[in-house]
């Protein structure tokens, strides 16, 4: 029998410690959780939470535009101040122009404005009308980018002109950014574009980074998709386990009591239908009205993801801080900024509100122990995906940065809420850790500002279909992926 | 003594009121009757009797003057939108200039609104100066409302549709854009707040 001192019981473990027969005096470690400060960054948070007085719905979108070219133009102005100011192209000074109509012929001007770009493959809300007149099956695609014939457009309160030229064709651009740029008039009207500047990344709070031994890691999930029905994956289940300390050797549980603070990004919930409408569908068409009880109608309501859900959270609340934020497939508004899930949704976890679990609306900033995060279920990055032909999503993420607007394509495809005082998608900072949830696959780099910022970039797998979950470290911004799967078998 | 102040004041612009109708668009004919009309008899009532609407007691009312001069030092002091907001302790900060801010509107005094002031015709003049014409079918209606459809057309501020025009006045204040305060002192006194022709933009009603 070997006698094994507390210390080395923690330390030397042999690869089948866990399938070892137990020892008499085994000292097992046990691993405290810190309590962490873990806060909203509230005088953004309450920019996209809307109140129920303040809901009105008169104003229109003009106004969001509106917004935000006159907080943005002042920025990119500067920017391009400092780069083309004294610069002079064929002996000519260039110089800045107020409007966008106000370019004459062969003056070489700087103008700032809006990007529109007229898209001819754009769902239309006309195309509605004309499809009770035709046939013609939409084709849906993942993309709606003509390059050869969109037409890209400055716009500001004065009018609009067209911009052409290759640089123009070969910058990241989408409607509804804000950028400064260089050329001059063509004999068409044209404006031909020689050099572009967006307003780089807004200016960064600057982090103490601790020194201290103890690591401490938030932990960032999306796309759990919790259906609540017997063909439930066991990956989810191990991953709260995992989160609460419960699985795998000491190890993983020092690893996980590292762990602070866990932010779920996103469609949580499953769309699942009822396991009764398969099979009654086509008898009860005449017997509806008698369906209802319990003031809900069975046969479309599945309530088992909202049951699992709930006690899942309930008990990694009990462990460790939680905040749930929706996704495009959460029961809450669908529109863009997304109101917080309501509490009542999850009555157990909902006796942690205020001390554990918190509800968030997408987008969301967060304050974690210095650590300055904006997160998003997703929506925007893959708006902006559908507009243009790149397909590198961190590169999308890191021109929002650049644009200072986490959701440029708002209001144009992007559904939101007509905001009249403040556009609260412009970003007056960079975050150190910025996230999107709900992307097809991990993927993470680091970003440098000009005036000594750096970002953390980092796309997040859904969960259903990769079982990842990606932990950061407060205080070095390093990423780790930790996967979640049943004998390595593919999902 | 607050009833009293009020008193005098009515009685010295009773005699006044009745005789000043203001000249009315089409459009809001209607509704300006019953609306002009209530001040009137308002008016009227608190000079025979204890009010109710001095229920709102003006203890001691700054002037509008001094209001909107303080209100602009504050924003001077808040400094450039920016900066203040990337002070390290931010939220509570937020928070407590949220709650000034709050009480300062209510205690905003809702003076009556004098049509013929001669400042309003001299502002008006001065922001006729950029255009060729003469604006069009305006020649019996009020310089108050010239000034307010003035400010309503100035795409400076933004659209106007969809909110009232003191909402705008201060959206765009608070964007930095420096609306005039001629158009603020309009929009806060009691005819700007209770007169839909004053209130709300030109298009109201229309869209």
């Amino acid at each position: 029998m070997n006698i094994m001192s507390p210390v080395a019981s923690s330390s030397a473990l042999d690869s089948d410690y866990l399938l070892s027969s137990p020892k008499d005096d085994e000292i097992f470690p046990t691993f405290e959780r810190r309590v962490s400060a873990r806060g909203l960054i509230s005088k953004y948070n309450d920019e996209f939470v809307l109140k129920n007085t303040e809901k009105a719905y008169e104003q229109q979108y003009a106004s969001l535009y509106f917004l935000r070219l006159t907080v943005l133009k002042p920025r990119v102005s500067k920017v391009a101040a400092d780069a083309w100011n004294g610069m002079s192209i064929l002996s000519q000074e260039v110089k800045a122009v107020d409007r966008v109509l106000d370019v004459r012929q062969g003056e070489f001007c700087w103008i700032v404005g809006t990007i529109y770009i007229e898209m001819s493959l754009k769902p239309n809300i006309l195309d509605e009308i004309t499809k009770e007149f035709w046939t013609t099956a939409p084709i849906s695609k993942d993309k709606f980018v003509d390059p050869q014939h969109d037409a890209i457009m400055l716009e500001d309160e004065s009018g609009r002109v067209n911009l052409v030229g290759s640089t123009i064709k070969s910058e990241l651009l989408v409607t509804g950014c804000v950028v400064a740029v260089l050329g001059s008039e063509t004999t068409s009207g044209d404006f031909d574009v020689v050099d572009i500047r967006y307003p780089e990344l807004a200016p960064q709070v600057p982090r103490e980074i601790s020194t201290g031994h103890e690591r401490k890691y938030v932990a960032l999930v999306s796309g759990l998709q919790v259906s609540g029905d017997i063909h439930e994956t066991y990956e989810t289940s191990m991953l709260f386990e995992y989160l609460m300390g419960e699985l795998g050797g000491s190890d993983d549980s020092k690893r996980a009591s590292e762990i602070i603070h866990v932010i779920i990004a996103g469609n949580s919930f499953a769309n699942r239908d009822s396991p009764v409408s398969r099979d009654e569908d086509s008898q009860d068409n005449n017997s509806q009205k008698k369906k209802k009880k319990y003031g809900y109608d069975s046969k479309s309501y599945n309530s088992k993801p909202t049951e699992a859900l709930d006690s899942l959270l309930a008990d990694l609340s009990t462990s460790v801080s939680v905040d749930i934020m929706p996704g495009e497939q959460d029961p809450t508004n669908y529109s863009y900024p997304q109101q917080p899930i309501n509490p009542a949704l999850v009555p157990r976890t909902r006796r942690f509100l205020g001390s554990s679990f918190r509800s968030v609306s997408n987008p969301c900033w967060w304050d974690i122990e210095g650590l300055r995060i904006l997160g998003t279920g997703g929506q925007p990055v893959d708006d902006i995906f559908r507009y243009i032909e790149d397909d590198d999503r961190l590169q999308m993420m890191e021109y929002s940065l650049r644009w200072q607007h986490c959701a440029p394509t708002a209001p144009d495809t992007l559904w939101t809420y007509p905001f009249r005082d403040n556009d609260p998608f412009i970003l007056n900072e960079t975050p150190h850790l910025f996230f999107a949830g709900n992307q097809p696959e991990f993927k993470t780099k680091i970003v440098d500002g000009d005036n000594g910022q750096r970002v953390r970039l980092v796309t997040l797998p859904k969960f259903s279909e990769t079982g990842q979950v990606v932990l950061v470290d407060v205080a070095t911004l390093a990423c780790e992926v930790v996967s979640f799967g049943l004998n390595g078998a593919g999902r | 003594m607050a009833p009293q102040g009020k008193r005098s004041r009515s009685s010295s612009t009773k005699t006044k009121a009745p005789a000043k109708q203001v000249r009315l668009t089409d459009s809001f004919r209607q509704k300006k009757k019953s609306a002009s009309l209530q001040s009137v008899t308002g008016k009227k009532s608190s000079f025979e009797q204890s009010p109710p609407e001095a229920s709102v007691p003006p203890l001691s009312t700054p002037t509008l003057k001094d209001e909107v001069e303080g209100r602009g030092s504050e924003i001077d002091a808040e400094g450039d939108i920016e900066s203040q907001e990337l002070s390290a302790t931010p939220d509570e900060e937020v928070r407590e200039k949220a709650v000034e801010e709050a009480p300062s509107q209510e205690l905003e005094a809702e003076e009556p609104l004098d049509f013929n002031d001669p400042e309003y015709r001299a502002y008006f003049e001065q922001t006729q100066k950029v255009n060729i014409a003469e604006p069009i079918h305006q020649q019996g209606v009020s310089t108050v409302v010239r000034i307010l459809k003035n400010f309503d057309l100035t795409a400076a501020y933004g659209p106007t549709v969809g909110m009232t025009r003191l909402q705008r006045w201060r959206r765009a204040e608070k964007l930095g854009l420096q609306p005039p305060e001629v158009v603020y002192k309009i929009l806060v006194s009691k005819e700007g707040k209770s007169m839909d022709e004053l209130r709300e933009g030109y298009l109201y009603g229309q869209i």
